[in-house]
Order: C-alpha cells, then sequence, then structure tokens
C-alpha cells in the first residue's frame, strides 16, 4: 500500500517537471522576446540588449528554466515584467477567488447531481429516467459562459437580486464577497452539474444489475436501503473518476467565467496578461493551473484506494 | 423465469431505441449547422459584414431582420449563417489534427507495448493535464491570437484522448484470433495495424470524433469569446456574445441566438455521437466524452 503511494506521489512529481518544463519551451518558442515586449518596436539594440542582460534572457535556455525552476520551488515565482511586481504574492490573491469558486460550484454540481443521477437510475426505463437523460444532455450543450451571461441578463438585469459582476474582497465583506460568487458558480455548476447526472445514472444502472444487490434484496431489504447501503458505494468509484476528470476542466472552465464576471482570480489574470504578453506571469499562472489539475488527478487517484480495498494491493 | 429474462430484454432494448432517436435528432442538428454554413456562401439576408449605423440594434422582425441587428448594425441571422463556416472549421481541423497524431500514437503504444507504451502514456497523462481552452491561451500567449492558433491548440489538447482510445481498443483487438493468424504468416506490426486493428476500432473513433467535435465547438466559442480566438471582422459565434454582453441591459435579445445555435450544434454532435455508438456497436459501453 504504502510502496504504491509512494509510486503514485513520484509519478506526480516527474508530471509536474514535465508540464512545468512543457510550459517553459511552448513560451521561449515565441518570437520577440520580453524584452521587445517591454520595451515596443522603437527600442533601441543597445537598450533591448540591457534588459535581456536584467531579465537573465542572455543565459542559454536550459540555465534559464532551472534558476526558474529554483525559484519556484522556494515559492518564488520572479516579478513580472509589465508592472514589476513580484509574481507568487498576486497568484495567492487569486487563488483565494478561482478555488472558493470551483469549490462551490463544484458543491452545488453535486448536490444537484447526485440525488437526480440516483432517481433516474432507480427509474430505469421510465419516462422519468428518459427526462432526466435528455434534461442533461441539454445541459452539456450549454456553454457555461453563456448560462452565465443569461443568468445575469435574468438575476441581475432584469430581477435585480445579485451583483453582475465584480468581487469584495474576503477581508473587507466576506458575506459580499460570498455573494458575488453565486451565479458564476452556478453558471459554472449547471453544466458540470448535467455531465455528473449523466455520469452517476449510468453507474448506478449499473451497480443495480449486480449479484449482490439482488441478494440484498433476498435477506429482505427493501429496493432503497439495497441501494443505499450496497449500491452508492460501489458506484461511487466511476463518479469519483468523472469528479476528477471534471475538477480539471472546472478550472479551465473558471477562467472563462471569471472573465463574464469580472472576478479577480487567476483565470481574469491569465487573460490579461497574455492580453498585455506578461510571459513570466502567464508562465506561473498556467503552471499553477497545471499543478492544481495533476494534484486532483493525484488525490482521485488516492481516493481509489480509500473507497475500494480490492484495488490495494496486498 | 422466461417472464422476466423478457421484461429485461425490452428494459434494454427501449433505451436503443431512444438512442437511434438522439442518432436522428442529432443527424438533423449537425445537417442543419452544414447546410447553414454551405447556403451562408451563395445566400445570406443582409451582408454579415454590412455596418449600417441607421440600423443599430433593430429588435427582432424589424425592417426583414429576422433576429434583429446588433450595435453596429449588422444583421444578426447573417453573422450566425457566416459563423457556422467557422464552427465547422474550428471542429473539423481540431478533430483531424487529434486524429492524425493520436491515431498512430496509440497504435504504436498498443502494438508494442513494454516501455515505449509506459513512456507514450504517461507523456498523454502530463498532456491531459492541459485542458484544451488552457493550451489555446498558452499557444494564443506564444504565437498571437487567431482561428488557427485556436484549432490547433484544441487539436493537440485532443490528441491524447485519441490516443488513449486507440490504445484501449486496439489492446482488446490484437488477442483476436485473425491478429495471431495475420502475425503468423509474418506481417509486421505496421501492416497489421492498418490493415486488421484499425478497420475495428474505427467506430468508436467515429464516436470519439463526433464528441471531440462538440468539444471542439465549446472550447472555440470560450476562446472567441476571451478575445483569442477567431478575430474581427469573421463573425465568429464565440464573439457575439462577446459583444452581445456588453448591451445586456439595452438589447438582451442579441445574447440569446448565438448561445442558442452554439448550443444546438453542441447538442447535435453530442446527440449524433450517441446514435452512432449504438448503431456502430451496440457492445459498446458509455465512455468518454467528459469535459466542456
Amino acid at each position: 500500500m504504502w510502496l504504491l503511494v509512494i509510486r503514485r506521489t513520484g509519478l506526480f512529481l516527474a508530471s509536474l517537471l514535465v508540464a512545468s518544463i512543457i510550459v517553459f519551451i511552448a513560451l521561449a518558442l515565441l518570437p520577440g522576446d520580453a524584452a521587445q515586449t517591454v520595451l515596443g518596436v522603437e527600442a533601441t539594440p543597445e537598450a533591448l540588449e540591457r534588459l535581456r542582460v536584467r531579465f537573465g534572457l542572455d543565459r542559454p535556455l536550459i540555465v534559464q528554466y532551472v534558476d526558474w525552476l529554483a525559484g519556484v520551488v522556494r515559492g518564488d515565482f520572479g516579478v513580472s515584467y509589465v508592472s514589476r511586481v513580484p509574481i507568487a504574492p498576486l497568484i495567492g490573491n487569486r487563488l483565494l477567488v478561482t478555488v472558493p469558486l470551483v469549490l462551490l460550484a463544484m458543491t452545488l454540481a453535486l448536490v444537484g447531481a447526485l440525488p437526480l443521477g440516483t432517481f433516474a437510475a432507480a427509474r430505469h426505463g421510465r419516462w422519468e429516467s428518459t427526462a432526466v437523460s435528455a434534461a442533461a444532455q441539454v445541459g452539456i450543450a450549454i456553454p457555461a459562459f453563456w448560462a452565465g451571461i443569461m443568468l445575469i441578463a435574468l438575476v441581475s438585469v432584469r430581477l435585480g437580486w445579485l451583483p453582475a459582476g465584480g468581487f469584495t474582497a474576503w477581508g473587507r465583506d466576506a458575506a459580499s464577497a460570498a455573494r458575488s460568487l453565486l451565479l458564476p458558480a452556478v453558471s459554472i455548476a449547471l453544466v458540470q452539474g448535467a455531465i455528473l447526472t449523466r455520469y452517476t445514472r449510468s453507474a448506478v444502472v449499473d451497480v443495480l444489475r449486480e449479484d449482490f444487490i439482488r441478494t440484498a434484496r433476498a435477506v429482505g431489504n427493501t429496493p432503497g436501503r439495497a441501494l443505499w447501503r450496497h449500491g452508492l458505494r460501489n458506484a461511487a468509484i466511476p463518479v469519483i473518476t468523472v469528479l476528477g476528470l471534471q475538477l480539471s476542466y472546472l478550472l479551465a472552465g473558471a477562467v472563462v467565467i471569471e472573465n463574464v464576471f469580472f472576478l479577480p482570480g487567476l483565470g481574469r489574470m491569465l487573460v490579461q496578461a497574455i492580453g498585455q504578453r506578461d510571459l513570466l506571469l502567464v508562465q506561473g499562472t498556467v503552471v499553477v493551473l497545471t499543478a492544481m489539475v495533476l494534484l486532483v488527478n493525484f488525490a482521485t487517484d488516492l481516493a481509489y484506494y480509500v473507497l475500494d480495498p480490492r484495488l490495494r494491493p496486498s | 423465469m422466461s417472464a422476466s429474462a423478457s421484461a429485461s430484454e425490452s428494459a434494454i432494448a427501449a433505451p436503443r431505441r431512444a438512442r437511434n432517436l438522439s442518432g436522428v435528432i442529432g443527424g438533423s442538428l449537425v445537417a442543419l449547422v452544414v447546410v447553414t454554413a454551405l447556403v451562408s456562401y451563395v445566400w445570406t439576408p443582409f451582408d454579415a459584414a454590412r455596418i449600417a449605423a441607421a440600423d443599430r440594434l433593430l429588435g427582432p422582425l424589424t425592417d426583414g431582420h429576422l433576429l434583429g441587428t446588433d450595435p453596429f448594425g449588422r444583421d444578426l441571422l447573417s453573422q450566425i449563417m457566416v459563423g457556422a463556416r467557422t464552427t465547422l472549421q474550428v471542429g473539423v481541423i481540431a478533430v483531424a489534427i487529434a486524429l492524425v497524431a493520436g491515431v498512430p500514437l496509440g497504435g504504436l503504444a498498443a502494438m508494442r507495448g513494454g516501455w515505449l507504451d509506459e513512456l507514450l502514456m504517461r507523456g498523454a497523462d502530463v498532456m491531459y493535464a492541459f485542458p484544451a481552452v488552457l493550451m489555446a491561451l498558452m499557444f494564443a500567449a506564444a504565437f498571437g491570437p487567431s482561428t488557427w492558433t485556436a484549432m490547433t491548440a484544441i487539436g493537440v489538447a485532443f490528441t491524447p484522448v485519441f490516443a488513449r482510445v486507440t490504445r484501449g481498443a486496439s489492446l482488446q483487438v490484437r488477442e483476436r484470433d485473425f491478429v495471431t493468424a495475420a502475425r503468423s504468416y509474418g506481417r509486421g506490426r505496421l501492416y497489421v495495424f492498418v490493415r486488421h486493428v484499425l478497420p475495428n476500432i474505427s467506430s468508436i473513433l467515429i464516436v470519439q470524433a463526433s464528441i471531440s467535435f462538440a468539444l471542439a465547438i465549446l472550447a472555440e466559442a470560450a476562446l472567441s469569446y476571451l478575445g483569442f480566438g477567431t478575430q474581427p471582422p469573421t463573425p465568429s459565434w464565440g464573439r457575439m456574445l462577446k459583444e452581445a454582453q456588453t448591451f445586456l441591459t439595452l438589447e438582451p435579445n442579441l445574447a440569446v441566438w448565438p448561445g442558442l445555435v452554439i448550443a444546438l450544434a453542441v447538442l447535435g454532435f453530442n446527440l449524433l455521437g450517441d446514435g452512432l455508438r449504438d448503431a456502430l456497436d451496440p457492445k459498446l459501453v458509455e465512455r468518454s466524452g467528459v469535459g466542456n
């Protein structure tokens, strides 16, 4: 068991390293470097050269990478080319918006999808089940950012119940901060919930066909009790797999939704950094987002072993 | 006993009929998008790019504008029709890239096995950590935003999925007797893969392509909304939504139509994928199609 956890941890760290190399190379390939971006096209070659030396861009790529990585490991992501502000605290502040947003969205999606999917599975083959499936199919097709725009039009503009965008810092007014996250989270949750409903339904349908459910029924359990006691834990594995995959898409979805609602999260910062070609900031943000995705995958794998002892090697 | 057996058979048959229905609905929606794009080459109600200050923000059904006009006086329906071209182009190119890169890689992993398989699949895992939108934003930062950058990035982001699906399906086919027979004739791995394995996994790939097409449409719409996809003046459904959001208080109608057509196109390709899965291979269980 522990050997496996260590092996999986090693794999996680190796993936993280490879991902950071991919990001670094992708951004190093670009035509015209950071010095050019900062000084503009009319800069003199001498000024460009001076800035390159100051940024350390005159060194070989491998040295730049190792130097950057050594900083990242210590929690130092360097200094933004454009605003000349240290990047690490910027990312830290933005995470305080993105992480709660994603967690809230996931919670809302789960609260809706698990009962709905289980209900649809229990009514398998009847019209209720078909109706839930059809609704889920439509939900999956809706772009989350369009759902966001429509919610703004309805809830904020028409009804005036919630803010159409913007964010109050947690420290200033926590209740108001939570309120600004509500509509964005709902927009993401509608779509994610639809996907989760589908998978929950098919996972529970599969489990209901199992022998142990029949046995549980045979010894006198009601259908509901058989499902509750024996079914849900077994249906959890495929649902958690999807949940893990979904969380990574959720982070990407948050990038778009934060821009719909003008939330100062990681995604909005990424889009602004790309607009200003602030490459070191882009690099740091993408690496943090990717690390979060890999971390979720890692946690999903470990969750299997906790939930299903059969998967643990003896 | 026989009664319960036939009951369970009909319980299985019922959703299959429903699936065929979804295939028909999906196929019709996809056909509608394709026909719309084709018609837009020869006819649109107005010139999609025509800017007319006098016709700004007209409501639906005014002056021959079926869906109204945008803040620049451009006809909404004409823009949506021309936008269908962009949407289809993105889907086709992104899926083609993912197929061309992913299928050989997955095939190689399955046919060779061993350390190469391990290496390729761990590589796919790492690539999987970059969702399509994130990949495309990175590409946009490096190469500048354009439809081509977006399509390429989405294709690259989908490649590990196709590699994995190809590998998994090939591993199953590889154990079948006709493959063993071909191998015992002394046929090479490449020949066996192209001649015997590929035809047997094509249905899985077609289904995956249809679902990925839907995901590509969503990704491009999101990118164009952020301003890193299709650039003006080329009409794009995603960018129309961006422009509409500015006028949400004035004319919410502007944001309804582009979003609706994106949802219908995505729904079409998803349903088509479901229908094809059932028509091509009833043994296939639901898989993939995760994400947004």
